[in-house]
This record gives C-alpha cells, structure tokens and sequence, in this order.
C-alpha cells in the first residue's frame, strides 16, 4: 500500500452541494481521478477545525474492500488524481478526516470504477482534434 | 467479380447543442451554419449524384440528436439562410476583386457554386436537410443511425441512471425524427465500457463501432481482430475500427489531407482581408468567413502558403482515391491469406466533419472511392453494418475492454488538468437529478412541476457533453465551454429547488424551454432508479 501526497491545492472555493458526493472516474490504464462536493454543513466542519484540513483519500479494491492506496491531500482541493494499483481492475475510493480529538471518519464512498485491461499503444488521436492541434 | 471482403464506412456528424435565438449574431453558432455548408450539403449532393447514376452509396450516417434538433430548429434555419446569403454576397464582391486573376478567380468561382448549391438544397426541401437523408435511408442508399443524447462520453457517468437516460433518450430522439428504430448506436468518440451493453439492448440498438484495441484487450482473446463483427453475451453486435484505413484519411500530416495541393484550412478571408472591406461580415471581431485561398504548400508559414488550385486538387482526390482503394484491396488479400480465406470486413469511421469542413475535397474524395468500387467492379463489398449482420453468421462472443478512439486511447482528452473542474458539478447535478426522479416519479405532479423536472433533466443532460471538456482541452472557446457547463448545472440545481420549494419561475422556464428546445418527449422518470422506461 502506498502514501502519497497530492500537490495540487484548491485553486477555487468549495461549491456547496446539496449532499456530501464522492466520484471516481476511470482516465487511463495507470490513473484514475476523484472529485469531491461538500454541504454547507461540512463546510463550516473543516472551517471550524472540527475535522482536520488534511483529508485521507483511500483506493480500495472492488469487490471485497482490499486496500490498495492512501493519498492526503486539503479538503477543498475538490479533486485528485491516484493511480491504479498493479494489475487493474476495479476499485473505489473513500475519503476520511481527523476529527479534532484525533478520531477517524469516514465521511464519503463512491460508487466502484472498471479500469481497462490493456494499455493502447499511444497513435495520434482519430478524432478532429487532431485537425485542431495542428493549429496549437 | 464476387466480392474478397466487405467495406462499412462510418460518417459520425455531431455538433454540440448551440442555440441563442435571442442574439442576432452568435459566435459559436457558426460551427453548425459551416457544418452545413461544408459538410452536410456536400454529402446530401454527393448522395443524389450516386443515385442519379443508380449508385447506393452504401455509407453509415450517424447523426448525433443534438445535430438533428439543430437541423430541425426554425431559428437556426432562418440564421442558416442569411448565413449562406451573405457568404454570396461577399463572394459577388470577391469575384470583382479577383477578376481575371487565376486560380485566384477560379476559386471564388468554386466557393459560389458551393454555396450557391446550398442555397439550392436548402430551397428545395424548405430548409430541412434531414428529408433527402430519411429519402436516402428508405430507399437503401444509406444507414442512418444515432448516437447518445448530448454526445456524453458514456465512460465518465458513474451513475447507471445517466447512462440509461443518454441512450433511452438518444433512442426515442431518433425514433420521433426518422419515424424507425435505430438499430445502430454510434458510442462517442467511441468510449465503450462494459455496463453499456445491457443499457443499449434495452433500447433496442443491434450493433455499435469499437475502437481497435477494446476489440484487441477483450476476453476472450479476438482471433481475427478487428476483421469480423463480435457479439457480447447479451446479443450486442461490435465492429472494431481499423486504425490502418483510418490513419489513411484521419492524419493530417501523413494522411491525404495534409497533401500540399489540398486547400489549407487555417488561412482565412477573415484574417486575411482588409477589415474595413470586410466589416459587414466580421461582425466587429475578425473572425473565420470560410472562404480560403490557399493550399497547404507544405510545412511554411501561414503567410508563405500558395494560392490553391481546385484542378490540380481534384486531380489529387482521384489518385488518392485510387491509392486507398488499391490499399484496401491489397489488405483484403493480406487478412483472409492470413485467416485461411475468410473474407474480413474493414470499418473505417470518421467525424464526417472531416469531409468537406476540415478537408475541403473529402466529399469529391468519398465520391470517388463509392464511384470506384461500383462501376470498376472492384471485389470488395461496400455495406452497411446491418447489411452485413444480415448475411453474416452469428458472430462470436467477446466482452470488449474499456477504450475510446481518442488521444491515447482512453480518456484523457476529455478528462485532464485543463477541464477536470467540470466533473463535480456534473456528476453532482447528475445525482441530485437521479434523487429527485426518485422522489417524483410516483407523484401526481402540476404541469409546471412537470414541466421545470423535465427542463431539468433536459440540463443535466447538456451539461454531460463531450463537447465541453474538449474545448476546455484544447483551449478553444473554453469561456464559452466552461459558461456551459456552469449554466446547465445551476439551471437544473435551480428548477429542482424551485420544484421542492413549489415555485417555480415559469418565466425563466419559459425562456430555458425555448433556448434547449430539444428532447420534447422528454420524461424526467428516465432518470429514476427502477425507470419503467
């Protein structure tokens, strides 16, 4: 299991969602990516200090729950990248916070995500962009 | 000559939903008035000429419903045909510029008769291009199939219920417009994952186009690669995209495109011209007017490039033609040696914008090649997939693996540092949508109530475009991308929260109605969880 540190911080403040969510979204053979929405409520729960700016999100093998990835990363950073773990497959992450008096919670699960199995070998694109790029 | 392999080629025509009937002049809606002009007129002259000649084309058209409200939208029609007006009258202006400078004159000669035959076309049936295709579909020249209801690059939904509410949706779209069922689906930009299956046999779509390698990383291993038509268990027939015929027409510095006699699309009267001269169609901001002068040249400078000559590029199209066709038939040869004689199938898929917008002489190109295989009675078969699951035996059995046809093979375009900011929003609409199906479906709801969940979903699925996160991508009208994404998203966070506090602003509904007037059968329990859809 690996511990990482994400570089990115919030590059905007938080929108407030009518529910706390949790996303996990298939990218490429070696990375996935998670965003995140809070509630007002959750808001004011990091403002406050109740639960500690730096949240813990975990990748989880799906089904059966195996561990597989830990990365921290600020609350309101909204979003992260983690790579897919050695082999592929599926997985989902979970996203937890210290609580001031040091205890753990977990506070959002997503829904599993399939990686594929193969990895393409990288050709130009086959789409217009490739006509658009040429102008870049 | 009995026929050594068969030939699907796929047009896939897709423009994002923009539509701005309270704004006289509206950047972004020029997208659909060059489709038109460039691509999709081109095409319908290119399909009656085959058939005045007793040609079936024999072409899949895939149009995405977004595209095909557009083409059906009465404002837009109008805005079309002031569009294709004021090109003639510069072009009138042109003419006396160029006099009797050649190829300069024979140029502007060129684009006259291109859009003057599309002022014919748009005449003749009133404005409403989508008549000659459903003529050309009943009388077996093409196939015309649909794709997902705003383009969603299905993958990227986490949530079942959206992936359910693109295709049922992109299903009955097609169904009110083309008065059949659609058997083919058209994946964008062919993002395929395993949960789509179910939802695609459930709205009765037969068969869809893969990129290569899901065919390739599929279980159980694909003996004859993309060369033969798949099944998945449930019954879902797969065409694997040749990359090899693809590459051919796609690349635009190895392809045939980027020949130097071929037109160069980046030099344009719209930065080229002398503003004050070209102020009545600038509109205050230079701007792309369509009309270019120059080919490609080589790889100079923008201002280093010659001025094109339609004959030599004609001239091009037809040995290019020639050469894809003696290629294809020399693969043909190649895979069935290789696979003890059986004939292969190879489907070539394109954005048919690529036809005619982005490579001006793709539609003579395309006609040529149809011309080809038909009258020099080549042995290779040119079909539609349908055509060819009807006279094919049953396919074998693959579970492809998640893949697209885009820059690396997954989704990196659609989802990286430049447009990730998106997803939250989108997904969160797209939950809190699914919640409030939920909470609704069983209710006995006012018309307005009605109405404000439907507009809603109507957002939520706008908002799921690929289109945006493309733009944002790659930088191109990413204001205007990123404005639609965030407008969709508060539209439909706003009439749900006027639903559940029972006020709904039926003059903002009005407006939201008329502006996204697509999807009219549209029914928000399509979002629900157990739909009975």
């Amino acid at each position: 299991m690996r511990m990482e540190t994400a570089e990115r911080t919030s590059d905007s403040a938080p929108a407030k969602a009518s529910v706390d969510r949790l996303f996990l979204l298939p990218k490429n053979p070696s990375e996935m990516f998670a965003c995140w929405q809070w509630t007002a409520a959750k808001i004011e729960d990091f403002g406050s200090g109740f639960f500690a700016p730096e949240i813990s999100v975990a990748v989880l093998r799906h089904p059966g729950g195996e561990p597989v990835g830990e990365y921290r990363c600020r609350w309101d950073s909204q979003r992260l990248y983690v790579s897919v773990p050695p082999g592929g497959g599926a997985f989902f992450v979970e996203l937890r916070a210290d609580t001031s008096e040091g205890r753990r919670e977990l506070l959002l699960s997503s829904e599993p995500a399939a990686t594929p199995a193969g990895s393409a070998p990288c050709g130009p694109a086959s789409t217009s962009g490739e006509f658009y790029r040429k102008s870049l | 000559m009995s026929a050594k392999g068969s030939l699907v080629l796929v047009l896939h025509a897709h423009l994002p939903y923009v539509n701005h009937p309270s704004s006289p002049d509206f950047l972004e809606e020029n997208w659909f008035f060059e489709g038109v002009v460039e691509t999709y007129i081109p095409l319908i002259t290119m399909l009656e000429s085959l058939a005045k000649d007793g040609i079936k084309a024999g072409l899949t058209l895939s149009i995405s419903p977004t595209l095909g409200a557009m083409l059906e939208n009465e404002n837009l029609e109008k805005k079309l045909i002031s569009y294709v007006e004021s090109r003639l009258a510069l072009l009138e202006k042109e003419a006396e510029r160029a006099g009797d400078r050649e190829p300069l004159a024979k140029t502007v000669r060129l684009y006259q008769r291109v859009y003057e035959q599309a002022a014919e076309l748009l005449h003749k049936y009133s404005g409403d291009i989508i008549t000659p295709l459903k003529q050309f579909q009943a009388a077996g020249h093409i196939e015309i199939i649909t794709t997902s209801a705003t383009h969603a690059v299905l993958p990227l939904l986490p949530r079942p219920e959206a992936l359910r509410a693109q295709i049922a949706v992109a299903a009955e779209d097609y169904e009110d417009r083309f008065n059949r069922k659609s058997s083919g689906f058209w994946l964008p930009e062919c993002a395929y994952d395993r949960r789509l299956q179910t939802y695609l046999k459930l709205s009765g779509f037969n068969f869809v186009f893969l990129e290569s390698h899901g065919v390739q990383f599929g279980s159980p291993s694909a003996p004859r690669g993309v060369y033969s038509p798949y099944r998945t268990a449930n019954g879902l027939s797969l065409f694997g995209r040749d990359c090899e015929s693809s590459r051919e027409v796609w690349s635009s510095r190895y392809g045939y495109p980027g020949d130097p006699v071929y037109r160069e699309f980046y030099r344009d009267l719209g930065y080229d011209g002398e503003e004050g001269y070209l102020n009545p169609w600038l509109g205050g901001q230079r701007r792309p007017l369509g009309l270019k002068y120059h080919r490609i040249t080589g790889e100079v400078d923008l201002a280093k490039k010659e001025l094109y000559d339609p004959d030599a590029a004609l001239a091009r199209v037809e040995e290019h033609a020639a050469d894809f066709l003696a290629k294809r038939l020399a693969q043909v040869e190649a895979i069935s040696a290789a696979n003890g004689g059986n004939r292969p199938v190879i489907t070539g898929c394109y954005d048919a914008e690529l036809f005619g917008h982005w490579w001006f002489e793709g539609p003579a190109f395309l006609e040529s090649v149809i011309r080809r295989i038909r009258q020099d009675r080549l042995p290779l078969q040119l079909v539609t997939p349908s055509e060819y699951l009807n006279s094919c035996q049953e396919p074998p059995e693959l579970e492809p693996d998640l893949s697209s046809w885009g820059e690396k093979g997954y989704f990196d375009p659609w989802l990286n540092q430049a447009n990730d900011s998106i997803y939250a929003p989108i997904l969160g609409a797209t939950e809190r949508m699914v919640e409030m199906a939920n909470r609704f479906r069983s209710h006995d709801l006012t018309h307005v109530s009605s109405r404000a969940l439907n507009q809603a979903a109507r957002e939520v699925l706008l908002s799921q475009a690929s289109d945006w996160p493309f733009l944002l991508y790659i930088d191109s009208h990413s204001r205007y991308a990123g404005e639609r994404v965030r407008g969709h998203c508060r539209n439909a966070e706003e009439l749900l929260t006027q639903v559940l506090e029972r006020r709904v602003d039926e003059r903002n509904l009005a407006a939201l109605e008329r502006d996204h007037a697509l999807f009219p059968r549209l029914d928000f329990r399509i979002f629900s969880s157990a739909s009975e859809f």
